[in-house]
């Protein structure tokens, strides 16, 4: 089980915990450039029985952005980020987290 | 932007058609009710209901003369004359019931002249003159002298307020003026500056995106007219960020388009079509491929062919394609998401 938190695309990921590196890379991405608070980006991943479950935590005012109407934009993300996971070889799944 | 008309059945077939034809779904779309339906005995149409539809503008253009009439009413005595013109007009009209909106705008009353000093007054207080009336500032001379000049100056960037030290009554003819030639910029000059920086933000946001994916990819985002910018990402291994069916593609755009929403001011933002390594025109071109045998078909056999559902856009594909051959039309049935379009012998 790994908790790195992912702070910033710039952060450098140590590939050996991380279990879904550009996974996390990209969602980290994707979320920071829709939130007005980057800063407060916080992704966790949670290695699960059915693979990683990627934690997006965001400022309070943040988060309907990220989820956008109906989850449109929550759907985005995770249709994205999966693809992303593709290289990583693990199957991920997002959370946003309030 | 460019109107279409449309008739069907009912309303919503005629506004079906329409955005068959404009290519967008129905919030992108603008309606005006040309005619409604009328239905005879026994259901029989009387009356084809007729719309008239256009790409929603992301700023709407402002009404300005429909104010100005209403604005005119009381006062002189002229514009009475009009108005009863106009009225005498719509009741004409009203038997026709659809054609009442048509008469109306054709009835307007002339434009009436207005003294200069109360299209001064006018233009300063209405806030759709906002962009005319910072010209009227330019032309009188400024209550504080340096005052203008320097708004102008600083006027894109720098909030008000930044020169702390000044004399209160000064700054504020600066924080002013700065406000409306800011406004003006944004209103007047067709948005050249916003769409570019728009353009900027899709460029840098796709880059740094293909980036985290670990590709390596070219980014081109181009003004398609006003208010469309198009982004091509082009690269090898680009198939992840496509997906099944373009489904990772239509995610990217639609991250992108929310990203440069937030970009822009409200309501400024640029519509966005995204392609990633050439997915989209190569399925247009298949697309048209297609249509064209089908068409060919349907000539052949001079039996009408209805194709699978389709998006909007793709529907748009086909009836573009179909308008060029001759001998054959095409027309859409059933509602999103399973509207699709049959191909039929003219």
């Amino acid at each position: 089980m790994s908790d790195d938190v992912v702070e910033g695309v710039a952060d450098e990921l140590d590939d050996d915990e991380a279990p879904a590196p550009t996974a996390e890379d990209v969602l980290a991405y994707l979320v920071e450039s829709l939130v007005d608070d980057p800063d407060s980006v916080e992704i966790d991943s949670v290695e699960g029985r059915r693979g990683v479950s990627l934690e997006v935590r965001v400022a309070a005012g943040d988060m309907g952005r990220v989820i956008g109407r109906r989850g449109r934009m929550a759907n985005a993300i995770r249709t994205v980020v999966r693809a992303a996971a593709v290289k990583d070889g693990v199957a991920t799944d997002v959370d946003f987290v309030d | 932007m460019e109107w279409v008309e449309t008739t069907g059945r009912t309303l919503d077939e005629a506004k079906d058609a329409a955005l068959d034809q404009l290519g967008v779904a129905a919030e992108d779309a603008e309606f005006d009710v040309v005619e409604e339906p009328r239905s005879g005995l026994f259901g029989r149409v009387r009356q084809e209901a007729r719309v008239r539809a256009r790409v929603r503008p992301t700023s709407p253009r402002p009404k300005t003369d429909r104010r100005d009439r209403k604005r005119r009413v009381p006062g002189t005595t002229a514009p009475t004359d009009a108005e009863a013109a106009g009225a005498e007009q719509q009741v004409e009209a009203e038997p026709v019931m659809g054609r009442a909106r048509g008469g109306r705008r054709a009835a307007a009353p002339p434009p009436e002249p207005v003294p200069v000093d109360d299209l001064a007054d006018e233009l300063a207080s209405d806030v759709i003159g906002e962009g005319a009336a910072a010209d009227l500032d330019e032309v009188e001379p400024p209550p504080v002298k340096t005052g203008r000049g320097r708004g102008a100056e600083r006027a894109p960037a720098a909030g008000p307020g930044r020169r702390a030290g000044r004399g209160g009554a000064e700054q504020h003819e600066v924080a002013a003026n700065g406000a409306a030639t800011r406004r003006r910029g944004a209103d007047v000059e067709t948005d050249e500056p916003t769409l570019a920086e728009q353009r900027e933000t899709v460029k840098t946001f796709l880059e740094g995106l293909v980036d985290a994916f670990g590709a390596t990819a070219t980014t081109e985002v181009d003004e398609v007219d006003d208010d469309t910018l198009e982004a091509r990402v082009v690269g090898d291994d680009l198939g992840l960020l496509i997906g099944p069916k373009g489904a990772t593609l239509q995610a990217v755009q639609e991250i992108s388009r929310t990203v440069v929403q937030r970009a822009a001011e409200p309501g400024r933002g640029a519509r966005l079509r995204v392609d990633i390594g050439g997915y989209r025109e190569h399925r247009r071109e298949a697309l048209g491929r297609f249509t064209r045998q089908v068409a060919e078909q349907v000539l052949d056999t001079g039996t009408a062919v209805a194709l699978e559902a389709m998006s909007a856009p793709d529907r748009k594909v086909v009836h573009d394609t179909v308008n060029e051959i001759d001998g054959v039309v095409s027309s859409s049935e059933g509602d999103d998401p399973d509207r699709r379009v049959v191909i039929s012998p003219e």
